[in-house]
């Protein structure tokens, strides 16, 4: 990824030093990660909102509406990958490790691959 | 206004929501297929599509999988007489909003009210049944 904003579901305070959480829908924060000719030039702290009965989608309209260009999950169910992908966003997978900064480098270096719709949780498939 | 899109082989499938719903000024309208539906859900701004799970055309599971393809912002219930488990196994990762029992009752309709009041902020005034 050579320019764009990465969005990362974080625990706590996120940052490049934080950790993932597991559940996009749930996490404390989005750690967003801005690029520039693949190198990383701002990092900054996007607040998740409440994650209400049927609220799935709300985390979609808040990284839309910050120009989010590419999200790590490790695992994303189908309606919510469905509605980043329709509003443009590109969704990655990495299920191994915890630590934020080792995969956003391999993001920015191309060592992700996104997530297929066989790959989503329960559905069409296990991740 | 809100508007809701209820889908059955059979309308009476859902005697008495109409009516609650109306009274919450949401708009309602009903389809015999899945097919009608998820045509209606392209070509009209739809905000909660309620299924029977056996619709003469295609399973529900069938049905939300086509629909989050090609619009994933609506919302949806399912009557469904499976247990809470089985149908947690059946459509985990839907984003179901929740899952109403063949027929349901007005409390279950009051609940999705309540669901509807978080996401849209409907701000919806109803006495509770008594």
């Amino acid at each position: 990824m050579k320019d764009g904003r990465i969005a990362i579901p974080s625990n706590g305070q996120g940052g490049l030093d934080g950790t993932r959480s597991g559940h996009f829908g749930h996490c404390d924060v989005f750690t967003l990660v801005d690029v520039e000719n693949a190198q990383i030039k701002e990092i900054s702290i996007l607040h998740n909102q409440e994650h209400v009965q049927g609220g799935c989608m709300v985390p979609v309209s808040l990284l839309s509406e910050n120009r989010v260009n590419a999200l790590i999950v490790g695992g994303i169910g189908m309606r919510p990958l469905m509605g980043f992908k329709q509003v443009g966003i590109h969704v990655y997978h990495d299920d191994q490790r915890t630590e934020i900064g080792p995969v956003v480098a391999d993001l920015i270096a191309g060592n992700l691959t996104e997530i297929r719709n066989d790959q989503v949780c329960g559905g069409g498939g296990q991740v | 206004m809100i508007s809701i899109s209820m889908v059955s082989r059979d309308k009476r499938f859902f005697d008495g929501i109409e009516g609650i719903l109306a009274e919450n000024q949401i708009k309602t309208d009903w389809c015999s297929t899945g097919e009608k539906a998820l045509s209606k859900a392209i070509a009209v701004p739809m905000d909660l599509i309620i299924i029977d799970e056996d619709l003469p055309d295609m399973t529900g599971r069938q049905f939300i999988e086509k629909l989050v393809m090609k619009n994933s912002m609506i919302h949806c219930v399912v009557a469904s007489p499976l247990t809470k488990k089985e149908f947690h196994g059946r459509y985990e990762g839907f984003g179901i909003l929740m899952q109403f029992h063949i027929f349901p009752d007005r409390s279950e309709i009051e609940t999705l009210l309540e669901h509807m009041n978080h996401i849209f902020n409907l701000h919806i005034k109803r006495e509770k049944s008594r």
